[in-house]
């Protein structure tokens, strides 16, 4: 088992003013004038979860992403053979991978190991899942894990990237979470199901879980599978979809908003394409 | 909890010095794979290591078929596929955009990182699939994620693929923060020019089982700098760090390392703390080479294909030299100007990324 001690969101959604930059200017008193928005949404959700608190420095930081930062792309694009110029530096270097992660961890003053794991379908889990995996093993004693997310305009641009339908609402985020090994002082307990699994396989599982349990679903489930799995319990169903525009890492922002209720326990159903795969969430007293 | 020891059973890659084998003789023979080329910058001449054999993915493929060949599986339907790459399907969008000058007709599912493990999911059926992205140590942390999944149960066999091809955003952006070098690379020599972009694709199956021809990946490491976003920490203290805690996770001592395979990309600040970092950690002076000077840096790719060689240095006991060295910034390093031929229990193999992402892997030869 692995423990949740601090938790924090930024969830936006489609449409929504909201001024990231100057935002993250007042919180950390840094301008960050070499960064992007994508980058700059790292740094917010990371600093909303953290604050001024001074973390371990051996902290490993392990970041999700469902698109990873896809505008700084078409800067570059543009720089090159719109403008006919060579691509600016401080857009190449955004576009690099790991440079949220590296702002993240200046800003954290953070030395330890320092991931990006970037897909369509399951990378919360899997993310969730790697920082399991090496709190259990005693490789990491403390990670700290977000998701970040960007919606880029046109809004079309983004849904066609992500394969997602016209009728859903987009949204973007950045939701991050501070896990180690360490019962005393958590908000909830963290239990990442290792097996995948088929549709009959979730129903069977539910079937043996509490039944004061809840149950939340993924953004890719679709409500006749959420329906279809319901059915044959009486499991409660935690709703947070209003609350949140698709964006691949929404999924942390469900638990985030679940462990802030602060009570019960949540099983959380992720889908891609025909596999599911499950998160279970304990809020400790 | 008990460890599950980590090999490696088999692998293939493909660089501009050719498929694995053809690596290990100009590696031996000093011969590098660059060419000075301008087809991505008119104005300039850059130092880059190209394909000779056509379409990038139809190369992943095969690099991934000679892999399969070699393993003794049947198939990869148990098996995980974590890939490392910088760049994913970018080139595919920019021919599309540079054609058309428009994004409309881009497919966003193949400008992702993910077009990798999409494509050798189509090909090959794997059971799950994962992708890391974190610039040049992609691959290096997609084999530290391999071993960690291994070392706990959680899987059986584990593909590891580094690719990377090479595209305008890459050659142009490094060319724009004048880190290119117009020359084939020379790491570690005074006075070095920079580095030279290149593609490239490794493939390394990691097990838990042994077999009579496996080296074992013992330890692995990562650490962040968080010192500067291009430039490393000038007291190495990320890359010591990495290095120091790879070793202690494969539970040997320092003084075990036989040979260092450096990250050494020819650039001014790698080299010297690159060069720092080992001379303070391993004051028993074992040799060091960077076979990027054969290679060029294949970015996201480079991680699993220094893998590919320090696998092959162990099996042939037979260390690789530092080719394009004709005098060393650093005098504290042994650099070999020709092979060793000496017993190799032990290679360190770095990979150090922008923004100080540290990663260090340790493997050893079958006891």
């Amino acid at each position: 088992m692995i423990y949740i001690h601090n938790i924090g969101s930024l969830n936006l959604k489609e449409g929504d003013a909201f001024d990231v930059k100057e935002t993250l200017k007042k919180a950390t008193g840094n301008p960050y004038r070499r960064t992007d928005r994508y980058i700059q949404m790292a740094l917010l959700g990371a600093y909303r979860t953290v604050g001024d608190t001074k973390l371990e420095p051996e902290t490993a930081l392990y970041m999700a992403s469902g698109q990873g930062d896809l505008a700084v792309f078409t800067r570059l694009r543009d720089q090159q053979h719109v403008l006919k110029q060579p691509p600016r530096p401080v857009d190449f270097i955004n576009s690099l991978s790991n440079t949220a992660g590296f702002y993240t961890a200046q800003l954290l003053n953070l030395h330890g190991r320092n991931l990006n794991l970037t897909q369509h379908g399951f990378v919360v889990y899997m993310t969730l899942l790697l920082a399991q995996n090496d709190l259990q093993t005693g490789a990491q004693t403390q990670v700290l894990v977000g998701g970040v997310d960007e919606l880029l305009e046109p809004v079309s641009f983004t849904r066609k990237f992500l394969g997602i339908c016209g009728d859903q609402a987009m949204g973007e985020g950045s939701n991050w979470m501070l896990l180690n090994s360490r019962k005393e002082g958590a908000m909830a307990s963290l239990d990442i199901v290792r097996e995948a699994m088929s549709l009959s396989e979730v129903k069977s599982y539910l079937g043996g879980v509490q039944k004061t349990a809840k149950v939340a679903f993924g953004l890719r489930c679709s409500e006749a599978t959420a329906s279809a799995l319901l059915e044959s319990n009486d499991t409660e169903r935690f709703r947070y979809e209003s609350e949140c525009g698709f964006y691949e890492t929404a999924a942390f922002y469900a638990l985030i908003r679940f462990i802030e209720e602060g009570e019960g326990e949540l099983i959380f159903i992720e889908q891609f394409e025909e596999v599911f795969r499950l998160i279970r969430v304990q809020c400790l007293p | 909890m008990q460890k599950k020891r980590v090999f490696v059973n088999a692998y293939e890659s493909l660089s501009c010095a050719g498929n694995s084998a053809e690596l290990m003789e100009a590696v031996y023979a000093k011969k590098s794979g660059i060419t000075i080329d301008t087809s991505y910058m008119p104005e300039h001449k850059a130092g880059l290591g190209i394909f000779a054999t056509g379409e990038f993915f139809a190369s992943l493929v095969a690099v991934t078929q000679a892999v399969l060949r070699k393993s003794g599986l049947d198939d990869f339907k148990e098996t995980l596929l974590i890939v490392g790459s910088s760049v994913g399907g970018i080139g595919k969008s920019e021919q599309i955009f540079f054609k058309e000058q428009s994004y409309k007709n881009i497919n966003p599912k193949e400008h992702a990182v993910s077009v990798i493990s999409d494509t050798l999911n189509g090909a090959f059926g794997f059971k799950e699939s994962r992708s890391i992205s974190t610039a040049c140590t992609s691959s290096t942390n997609a084999l530290m994620l391999g071993q960690r999944l291994i070392n706990i149960g959680a899987y059986d066999n584990v593909l590891v693929v580094g690719a990377d091809a090479l595209c305008y955003t890459t050659v142009c952006g490094f060319q724009a923060l004048g880190v290119l070098s117009d020359e084939k690379c020379t790491p570690f020599q005074k006075g070095r020019k920079g580095m030279n972009v290149a593609e490239g694709i490794a493939a390394v199956l990691l097990q838990d089982r042994q077999t009579e021809e496996s080296v074992e990946l013992c330890g692995s490491a990562g650490s962040s700098d968080a010192f500067h976003m291009t430039n490393p920490d000038p007291e190495a203290g990320g890359a010591i760090s990495c290095m120091q805690k790879a070793i202690e996770d494969a539970g040997i001592e320092p003084g075990d390392i036989d040979y260092v395979n450096a990250h050494g990309t020819g650039t001014p600040a790698n080299d010297t703390v690159e060069a720092l970092a080992v001379s303070t950690l391993l004051p028993h002076n074992p040799c060091m080479s960077s076979t990027k000077a054969i290679t060029g840096h294949t970015l996201g790719a480079s991680g699993a294909l220094e893998a590919v060689i320090a696998c092959e240095v162990i099996k042939r006991q037979k260390i690789a030299p530092q080719a394009s060295l004709q005098e060393a910034e650093n005098m504290n390093v042994n650099l070999p100007l020709e092979a060793v031929d000496q017993k190799i229990r032990y290679v360190l193999s770095n990979s150090f990324a922008f923004g100080g992402n540290n990663t260090a892997l340790v493997f050893g030869a079958l006891k």
